[in-house]
């Protein structure tokens, strides 16, 4: 096309118009339009031109999660699958003679999934299982069953949505669910024998004891060579295998067990226990004597039964370090010491038992008796001499430390320390207590001289007196 | 600057002196460029992608956005001329 003005100065115009046919697009559509195909529908395209006229032989390529490369019939028309779900970009050309080309897009929706579910989810041979399909609203779903063996049937939902059939067979069953528009799905399941794990009473589960475990199937048959293994708390294992009873024994040494029986064909059991543990009481004939008062019997019982029962006894004295031990279940104390005591009771798979007595010191008596030019200490208990013991004496003058002799005694000689207050002090851990005293000597010898002085002035006034 | 006058479309060489100031620092210029003068159409083709038998109005305006008469407008193809015409005309 060329523009021009003679006049008033305008440049010419020049552009070149391209003029071709026209595509008119019905489609894509599939049986569902207005909605969204799904995959797997059939889509068609109908290519017309601007007369409404079929045009055949136009190009149609369909790109996206899959490519189609089409082209378009007499009829104007193409028919295609779409299998992939998600955006489709198609490109509508033809070239001769020319046609301007059209771009469509078309989404493709993914097909849902049939969703299987069987019950019971862990059968036993003989069940009987109920395949359900739990998609909305459906209906008309074939369930395919291969059983173990490899035989397949087919059953259909009808109007409902689940089937029922009863396992003859051990070992996995595949099920799998079609139907129209639903992506297909399968299912295994197993089918089992049951185990079942016996402990007996719980009130022989007790620590130290033996366990009988006894492993039966789901008709409460003994099952031999069942592999059962305990686990204790802190994750020890042991394993045994059940005899022809179906049974199999363990010591029980922890204070909880996680119990499990597997065979082969069988859906593994689990127990758990969780033993007694017995406890351990001490029993003493007394809780407060004095050191020479005798001895102190300590027994050993089980809390619950009071039953006597041997085990390690341990006598600690706090301030004296003492440490007796003794496996016994009672056994007769004498103290040497005076003493806090803590007793001890402990056995394997008994919970311990503690206890504490305590030994009293015997008191010391002083008694003192000025004899002539001595001060004598006497030291007694329960008015009996107490020989070896630690006297301290703080006199006038100082200190003197001596110890009691045969009869109890310590002697002083006041001449030497003097006149003025004394203090007694006698001590004999760790048996006796410390005891104190305190005396005052005035000493008569001291004041001779004022006699003599009174007698002198005495002696002055009778002469005075006379004359 | 001085207005330059034309009364056609074309490229015109333009010769300029410039005279510079006795104290001025740099020599005088002078400067000889091709200028394009003239018009131009502004031209609206509807639609933009013809089809074949089907019409194409085009619609010619000054730059300005003023109506333009008697503006000709030649439609020429493989097979030669096919149309020439004034402001608003039909196909043929």
């Amino acid at each position: 096309m060329v523009v021009t003005k003679e006049d008033e100065g305008y440049c010419n115009y020049t552009k070149p118009i391209e003029v071709r046919h026209n595509l008119t697009i019905r489609g894509p559509y599939s049986g569902r339009h207005p909605d969204d195909p799904v995959a797997g529908d059939e889509i068609v395209i109908r290519v017309l031109d601007e007369e409404n006229e079929p045009v055949h032989g136009a190009s149609i390529n369909v790109r996206g999660p899959e490519e189609r490369y089409l082209n378009t019939d007499r009829g104007g028309g193409v028919l295609f699958f779409v299998d992939e779900p998600g955006e489709h970009y198609i490109e509508i050309t033809k070239t001769v003679p020319p046609y301007w080309g059209v771009n469509k897009t078309m989404y493709v929706l993914a097909k849902p999934v049939l969703v299987i579910f069987a019950s019971p989810e862990k059968p036993i041979l003989g069940d009987d299982i109920t395949v359900k399909i739990t998609n909305e609203n459906i209906s008309d779903v074939n369930i395919t069953l291969t059983n173990p063996n490899g035989f397949s049937m087919t059953l259909t939902t009808g109007r409902g949505s689940e089937v029922t059939f009863d396992s003859k067979l051990l070992g996995k069953y595949i099920i799998r669910a079609d139907k129209d528009d639903y992506t297909s799905s399968t299912l295994e399941i197993e089918v089992n024998n049951l185990l079942k794990i016996l402990t007996g009473d719980e009130e022989n589960h007790v620590m130290g004891n033996n366990l009988t475990i006894t492993v039966l199937d789901q008709d409460d048959y003994p099952v031999p060579n069942a592999v059962v293994t305990i686990k204790d708390s802190e994750g020890k294992e042991e394993v045994g295998t059940t005899d022809h009873k179906g049974e199999v024994e363990f010591i029980l040494n922890s204070k909880k067990y996680k119990i499990s029986a597997e065979k082969k064909d069988f859906i593994k059991a689990e127990a758990e226990i969780t033993p007694l543990v017995k406890k351990l009481s001490l029993s003493l004939s007394t809780k407060k004597l004095r050191i020479d008062e005798g001895s102190i019997y300590i027994s050993v019982k089980e809390d619950d039964t009071g039953a006597p029962v041997p085990a390690k006894i341990t006598i600690e004295g706090e301030r004296t370090g003492v440490e007796i031990e003794e496996t016994s279940s009672g056994l007769t104390f004498t103290p040497e010491f005076s003493d806090n005591y803590r007793i001890f009771a402990t056995k394997e798979n008994y919970g311990g038992a503690k206890d504490s007595f305590v030994v009293e010191s015997v008191p010391i008596g002083i008694d003192t008796v000025l004899d002539k030019k001595e001060l004598v200490i006497k030291i007694t208990t329960s008015g009996k001499p107490l020989q070896a013991v630690d006297v301290s004496i703080k006199t006038p003058k100082g200190k003197i430390i001596e110890s009691t002799d045969m009869e109890g005694i310590v002697r002083v000689n006041l001449d030497e320390e003097g006149k003025g207050r004394y203090t007694v002090f006698a001590s004999k851990p760790p048996n006796y207590e410390r005891s104190e005293v305190g005396v005052e000597i005035i000493r008569n010898q001291e004041y001779w001289w004022m006699w003599l002085i009174l007698i002198i002035i005495l002696i002055s006034l009778i002469v005075v007196w006379r004359f | 600057m001085m207005p330059i006058s034309h009364d056609a479309c074309g490229i015109y060489n333009v010769w300029a002196k410039i005279v510079m100031n006795n104290n001025a620092p740099y020599h005088d210029w002078e400067v000889n460029v091709p200028v394009k003068i003239g018009k131009n159409f502004l031209v609206t083709i509807t639609p933009e992608k013809g089809v074949i038998n089907k019409p194409v109005q085009v619609d010619v305006k000054s730059d300005l956005g003023l109506e333009v008469e008697y503006a000709r407008i030649e439609i020429i193809n493989i097979y030669g001329k096919q149309y020439k015409g004034g402001t608003v005309r039909e196909n043929f």
